[in-house]
């Protein structure tokens, strides 16, 4: 073609250009996910049991959910961790990066310090944590009676306050890794010339550092809003996990809805309303970090 | 460290004080790091002793037997392996096809690319129990059952990767820098490879961290995908050596052994990583 | 010349993606490798001496002639290694029962991540083992799925030994789908020792189940910090004991019609008697952790309900701890309610199955057969993993060595009283909601202890989840 169309064809080319970055990702996609979900959302709208599929459409799933009393009650222990748990780890981890960041001694093994126990397998987690906050046998209760204080039940009523105390700990330090990198992306220039300008340690922190945080805190919270509205793991950990699994304790204080999902689907084998209430989670998650973030560069996008 | 200091260490100590910071930090670093030092206690004793009442601290003749049954007695090597193969594939693909797709948003404008950004961002809301069944049948149809491709590559629709490299990209990689570069004539492939990707390298080492850990400790995946303990990855196979006491070939101690080994890799990976944040904040620092 | 550049380059950057993912997905799967003809490395072999008390022991001369049959390799899925692996299963095939061309690869699995793969594989007819061990509550949704295969002409010829109750979990619209494997019917196990010692009537002599009141009584007076027995923080226990009285928890009509009696006023009599007797300090409440301190410490008289698994105390793998009770516990017959009407329960115990697409479905019958009903697999016990199988079958009362006394138990025998109470195992309906139901009143009897929820007020709402996932 003629130089003369060169500028028409860079457009054409440039237009390509997203697509071909993007088309890796969109391959693995459409064949492990979009699939899979097409196909849960179909179901969700039949009644399908082991032994019974029934393709005729119906709301029935949807309509049970409504009335679900353990389904409301696990909302509601997710709405707990998310008002407590979430911004205390934030916040933590935003107050730890940026006293490392600055300089301390021995920062960097704080750093990697903190983040051991998320790099630890939930095996490890489960095992310790149980020995420790063990009601009868635990370190923690040992060390409270020994200093005169009554021991706890740290598995029983308490085990609320446990939970969080455990995700608490497991993630925080991944935070604190984060947001540490979110902080070395800010050129350090600007703070010579704040510090030219003769402004204060906190101002420097609300005026420079913390609006060029924010995609990182952004992200931050997304994560920990998804995390927690999907929260599986660590209360099944804590509850036993899956040893002797007819004779686990299972304890409604924190018992989430897509450990109920899961048990819909592998105890109750009642796939349809499985299916269903995977959306609706979904559908909870995706308005939660719509509702927090839409202010944010996140909408920018 | 000391490149990053740009105050003198003395001035937040001013407002809070030092011994208070200190010992706070210090205490959350016990905090964090004591139950591993237990367990490694615990790795030390014999077999009845961990399976004994959980007060007891302190094994009554330590002994490092259990590390050399796990090393040289037992499969747990070839688990290691297996670990080490499905983690170090998971992460590459993660962060390779991520780092592609959200180069495409933050640098790119086209038609679409709000829905698009959204969609993606949806899929991390998904639990994966609604996942499992159309994926496991998807595993047998194209073969991937008990191999190392089908442990790395359905879960890498990573979307959080995505995000956050998107956010990345887009306040490491001032515009500027790009136009300046299109203008020389550079090509797109070149701005991407030469530009950009240096100057993301943080936040890719960040996100190749996070993903090599998470998949290392990733468990209920490979369980449904692998099925001869010699392909097991650590997660998967640890739960098979038995802890119910009173049988024959109890064997906790291997499994606790191979639960605290199991720490080690990420961690060390994790101490090497962060030195090079540092080279990499230094050599990429734009200057004016 | 830039212009240039662009022309190739995009084409170029999405070729290489391109070509890179193609080589990962490929080079991942021919790097894998093939499991074909690897044997298990799961060995039962361990380099502790494990010995069991005994007073007979018998030696079982192998029996088969060699066959020319070519090699066949079957999986199983399990969570009991000792017994199950190819050492043992495998060499009583091999050696007694003349299949001397099958090796097992035993896979050691928790029951809950079997229960879910096997499913996965009997719904999409693909993957699974040969043999999956499954929890008998959960076993008839797998009936329902139809991907079970179906053993009815083979278990028929011993159907007589099997009671009611086996056999109606066994089998489907009149079709056998499993074998009942280690099923226990239960005794209770007390400390003689104890007993002597507070001067209190022992279990063989009560006449009902209101005799632990009266003796837990006199044993408070003595001793606050002693208890007779643990009340489990777990829907198995309440379950037992309404089985052992008779009362039910579903209720299934001819035409299908299923109604829930988890709030019916007998099932809430039941929670409110074990209930009552931990607040009057008879009995505390317990979890699986806090069960094992209680057994040597003197705190605990009994241990209910008592299945014959638990025989594995006598061995020396157990802590040093309950090695030295030797000669202080011993077991004796599931008390009745009414006297004269002897009864027991049901304490955890599985199936083994078949899904029907096996490759090899005579070896996997072949497997099952040994391990629940062949005499050479029980008699062989000692020898092949030191102790005797925990199965509970009919026909071992037939055999002196399955019902020897035995020292650690003070003289009586574990297995006898469990499986003389084969034949009063009360009948239960089952339904395939028993899982949610179990599910349900798990949930319950948390909120119950824990939070302090009202007997009354938790069971309705189990009852209402249950009859929620019916409806829908």
């Amino acid at each position: 073609m003629s130089r003369g169309r060169s500028g028409k064809r860079i457009r054409d080319l440039s237009k390509a250009y997203p697509f071909i970055y993007l088309l890796p990702f969109l391959i693995l996609f459409s064949l492990f996910f979009a699939y899979p979900m097409i196909h849960s959302l179909y179901i969700s709208f039949t009644r399908y049991k082991i032994g019974e599929f029934d393709p005729t459409f119906t709301l029935r799933n949807y309509e049970r959910i409504l009335g679900d009393s353990l389904f409301w009650n696990g909302f509601t222990v997710l709405l707990m961790i998310g008002a407590i748990q979430l911004p205390i780890t934030v916040l933590m981890s935003l107050a730890l990066a940026a006293i490392t960041y600055h300089g301390i001694r021995g920062g960097k093994i704080f750093n990697i310090g903190y983040f051991t126990p998320t790099v630890s397998s939930l095996v490890v987690a489960a095992t310790i944590w149980a020995a420790i906050l063990n009601p009868a046998y635990g370190i923690l209760n040992h060390l409270l009676r020994s200093v005169g204080l009554p021991p706890q039940d740290w598995l029983g009523r308490l085990i609320q306050i446990s939970l969080m105390n455990v995700i608490n700990w497991r993630w925080f330090g991944w935070y604190v890794v984060i947001v540490f990198a979110g902080m070395s992306a800010i050129p350090i220039d600007l703070y010579e010339s704040a510090k030219i300008d003769g402004s204060g340690r906190i101002k420097t922190f609300r005026r420079i550092t913390l609006p060029l945080l924010q995609p990182t805190l952004m992200y931050i919270i997304f994560v920990s809003i998804i995390s927690v509205v999907n929260l599986f793991a660590e209360p099944y950990i804590m509850l036993g996990g899956s040893t002797f699994s007819s004779q686990t304790a299972r304890s409604r204080l924190i018992y989430t809805p897509v450990m109920y999902l899961y048990d819909v689907a592998f105890r109750y084998f009642n796939f349809g309303y499985s299916a269903a209430l995977s959306w609706i989670v979904f559908i909870i998650g995706f308005l939660s970090s719509f509702l927090v973030l839409r202010k944010s560069a996140f909408m920018r996008i | 460290m000391g490149k990053n200091r740009v105050h003198k260490t003395r001035d937040w100590q001013k407002i809070i004080g030092l011994p208070v910071v200190f010992g706070t930090m210090s205490f959350l670093l016990f905090y964090c790091l004591a139950p591993y030092v237990w367990f490694f206690i615990m790795t030390l004793m014999k077999p009845q002793e961990m399976m004994s009442p959980l007060g007891r601290f302190l094994p009554e003749s330590p002994s490092l037997e259990n590390y050399s049954i796990l090393f040289f007695d037992s499969i747990y090597p070839r688990w290691m392996l297996n670990s080490v193969l499905a983690s170090a594939g998971y992460t590459v693909v993660t962060v390779l096809v991520s780092a592609l797709a959200a180069y495409a948003f933050a640098r790119f404008e086209f038609r679409g690319k709000r829905l698009l950004f959204m969609v993606i961002m949806g899929t991390v809301m998904v639990p994966f129990a609604t996942l499992v069944v159309p994926l496991y049948i998807e595993l047998i149809q194209y073969g991937l059952m008990n191999t190392y491709a089908g442990v790395i590559i359905p879960p890498t629709v990573n979307a959080f990767t995505i995000y956050y490299l998107v956010a990345y990209m887009s306040s490491a990689v001032p515009k500027d820098l790009v136009e300046s570069a299109l203008i020389d004539g550079s090509s797109e492939l070149k701005i991407f490879a030469r530009i950009v990707m240096p100057l993301a390298l943080p936040g890719l080492a960040a996100m190749a961290v996070t993903n090599f850990v998470g998949a290392w400790n990733e468990f209920f995946w490979p369980l449904i995908v692998l099925r001869t303990p010699e392909m097991y990855t650590i997660p998967v196979g640890l739960p098979t050596w038995s802890t119910i006491p009173g049988t024959t070939t109890m064997e906790v101690h291997k499994q606790v052994t191979g639960a605290f080994v199991a720490n080690f890799p990420t961690v060390v990976l994790f101490a090497v990583s962060l030195k090079y944040y540092i080279k990499g904040i230094t050599a990429g620092a734009v200057k004016g | 010349m830039e212009k240039h550049r662009d022309r190739i380059s995009t084409p170029v950057t999405a070729l290489i993606v391109i070509v890179a993912l193609v080589i990962g997905i490929v080079g991942g799967y021919f790097v894998a490798p093939t499991p074909a003809g690897v044997t298990t490395t799961v060995t039962a072999t361990e380099t502790r001496t494990v010995t069991v008390e005994r007073s007979v022991t018998t030696q079982v001369t192998t029996t088969a002639p060699p066959t020319t049959h070519e090699r066949v390799d079957i999986t199983v899925w399990t969570n009991w290694p000792a017994r199950w692996d190819d050492n043992a299963v495998g060499r009583v095939l091999r050696e007694n029962l003349g299949y001397d061309y099958v090796h097992v690869a035993h896979e050691e699995k928790d029951l809950g991540d079997i229960e879910e793969l096997t499913l996965l594989a009997v719904q999409t007819g693909m993957g699974g083992p040969d043999v999956a061990q499954i929890e008998w509550p959960h076993v008839t949704a797998f009936y329902k799925s139809g991907g079970l295969l179906d053993l009815t002409d083979k278990v028929m010829p011993y159907k007589d030994k099997f009671p009611d109750f086996h056999w109606n979990m066994m089998t489907y619209k009149g079709r056998v789908y499993a074998v009942f494997y280690d099923l226990s019917s239960c005794g209770v196990m007390y400390r003689t020792d104890l007993f002597a010692k507070y001067g209190l009537k022992t279990p063989d002599k009560w006449d009902s189940w209101d005799d632990v009141v009266t003796e837990g009584r006199k044993l408070k007076a003595q001793n606050k910090s002693a208890y007779m027995f643990n009340v489990w923080n777990d829907p198995s226990i309440y379950l037992a004991f309404a089985q052992a009285k008779g009362v039910q928890v579903f209720e299934e009509s001819p035409d299908g019609e299923i109604k829930v009696l988890l709030d019916s006023p007998e099932f809430i009599a039941v929670a409110e008697w074990l209930d009552s007797l931990v607040k009057e300090g008879i009995c505390f409440y317990g979890d699986y952790a806090s069960y094992w301190p209680p057994l040597t410490d003197g705190t605990m008289l009994m241990d209910v309900p008592f299945p014959a698994w638990n025989s594995w105390f006598a061995t020396t793998a157990v802590p040093p701890e309950m090695q030295a009770m030797s000669g202080k516990w011993r077991v004796v017959e599931f008390p009745p309610f009414e006297k004269g009407k002897p009864t027991s329960c049901i304490w955890g115990g599985s199936v083994l199955a078949i899904p029907a697409h096996t490759k090899h479905p005579e070896e996997a019958w072949a497997y099952i057969y040994a391990c629940t009903m062949s005499m050479e697999y029980f008699l062989r016990g000692p020898e092949l993993f030191q102790e005797y199988p925990a199965n509970v079958y009919l026909p071992m009362l037939e055999r002196p060595e399955l019902n020897e006394p035995y020292p650690y138990f003070n003289g009586s025998s574990p297995f006898t009283p469990c499986i003389k109470a084969l034949q009063y195992l009360p009948q239960i309906t089952v339904t395939e909601y028993y899982a949610v139901m179990e599910e349900q009143l798990g949930l319950a009897v948390n909120a119950i202890i824990v939070e302090g929820v009202p007997i009354e007020t938790a069971l309705k709402q189990a009852a209402d989840n249950v009859r929620a996932e019916i409806a829908g």
